[in-house]
């Protein structure tokens, strides 16, 4: 609410470290207004439900569920960055899957992690280039396994550049197409990976006789 | 117990980095070494010639703790491992390519990517924010590119450079 009308960004942050957290409150300066905090995922999911922020920064690894867990219970309330020490994990897929707005890596500098983090409560997917990296792998898989690509050539091209490090921006000026429409190809491909995952779970359930 | 304790200390890390940037410059480019060595030696794998990733992420995380310079590595294959004699002469050429981006571009950060399709064919692209160059208004490339040449043609790939003045720099390796 605030975000919309010029006011700060009402933040929520969950990470299991405090350090971390009061670390990340000192960096995020004067367009973000911490309005609550969390050290576990079920606490996450309360601060998110009582503030309605207008972002959420959460680690990956936290008790009690971790970030996956909030992402599942609140990705449709606001946009939820994953803020990892991680390069490359397989739990980022599911959290991707699940709904999370973007994942960044905790070494980040603060005034690229700031710029992120405002593009995130915007509404923007925004993801580091290793994150485009596991997706493309994940993407492979699924052709492999059902024999087509889910993605069409120009997604698979999208995703390759930004796991090449590039912006919205480049890859536009690259693919001769605006920077908002190169956003909105990687705003599908997430959309395929949350379908593709779903029906990875239906068709394991039924393989395995699970409901 | 040992992934708890390595999240545990790479979190310590990453908060005196960025804590520390603008306060304690040296404070800060001693976290971020300290965090990419323990990286390197948590998931940088050993010496092992047949495996292109840990190829990748040593060449480029030993010239980006030289140079205080952070690098992503991400790789893409789960197919054939390329020839040996290939991963050596890319590693070889991403390690000279992270040089530059180093002592010449002024690059604040640098992404190596790399991907080998269901054919066996490799492609490896180094890209850098640095100062970037106009290619016009240079004849036949200097050292370092005459070195990634001829490392990339020896393995029979090629190698495009995409550059443009305030742009970054992208290094784009085919093999074959």
């Amino acid at each position: 609410m605030g975000a919309l009308n010029g006011g700060p960004i009402r933040t929520v942050l969950a990470d299991d470290h405090a350090v971390v957290r009061s670390g990340l409150r000192a960096e995020l300066g004067d367009r973000f207004e911490v309005v609550g905090e969390a050290d576990d995922a079920e606490g996450a999911i309360d601060v998110i439900a009582a503030h309605r922020p207008d972002l959420v920064v959460c680690d990956l690894h936290m008790p009690r569920g971790g970030g996956l867990a909030v992402v599942k219970a609140c990705a449709t309330l606001c946009p939820i960055v994953i803020l990892t020490v991680s390069e490359a994990e397989r739990d980022l897929l599911d959290a991707v899957a699940g709904g999370a707005a973007g994942y960044l890596l905790k070494t980040m500098p603060t005034p690229e992690l700031r710029e992120a983090l405002a593009r995130a409560a915007a509404g923007e997917p925004v993801f580091s280039p290793s994150l485009a990296a596991l997706v493309l792998g994940e993407f492979r898989r699924l052709a492999r396994g059902a024999g087509a690509n889910p993605l069409t050539e120009r997604e698979r091209g999208v995703l390759q550049l930004v796991a090449r490090g590039q912006t919205y921006g480049e890859i536009g000026r690259n693919l001769g197409i605006s920077p908002k429409t190169a956003e909105n190809h990687v705003r599908n491909i997430l959309g395929k990976l949350q379908l593709s995952r779903r029906a990875d779970l239906v068709r394991y359930a039924v393989e395995h006789g699970l409901d | 117990m040992a992934a708890t304790l390595h999240d545990g200390v790479l979190q310590t890390l990453a908060v005196v980095a960025r804590r520390s940037a603008t306060t304690l410059p040296d404070v800060a480019a001693l976290a971020r070494r300290t965090d990419r060595e323990l990286r390197l030696w948590l998931f940088g794998g050993g010496d092992d010639d047949t495996d292109l990733e840990a190829a990748l992420r040593r060449a480029a995380q030993d010239v980006g703790l030289r140079h205080d310079l952070p690098v992503t590595v991400s790789v893409v294959a789960d197919g054939a491992a390329p020839p040996a004699a290939v991963i050596a002469a890319v590693g070889g050429a991403v390690r000279e390519a992270v040089t530059n981006a180093a002592k010449h571009a002024g690059a604040a950060k640098v992404v190596v990517f790399a991907e080998v399709d269901d054919d066996g064919a490799l492609f490896v692209s180094v890209h850098d924010d640095g100062c970037g160059f106009d290619p016009a208004r240079r004849a036949g490339g200097v050292g370092i590119e005459q070195s990634i040449n001829r490392r990339i043609a020896e393995v029979g790939g090629r190698v495009e450079l995409d550059s443009a003045p305030g742009r970054g720099t992208e290094v784009k390796l085919w093999v074959p």
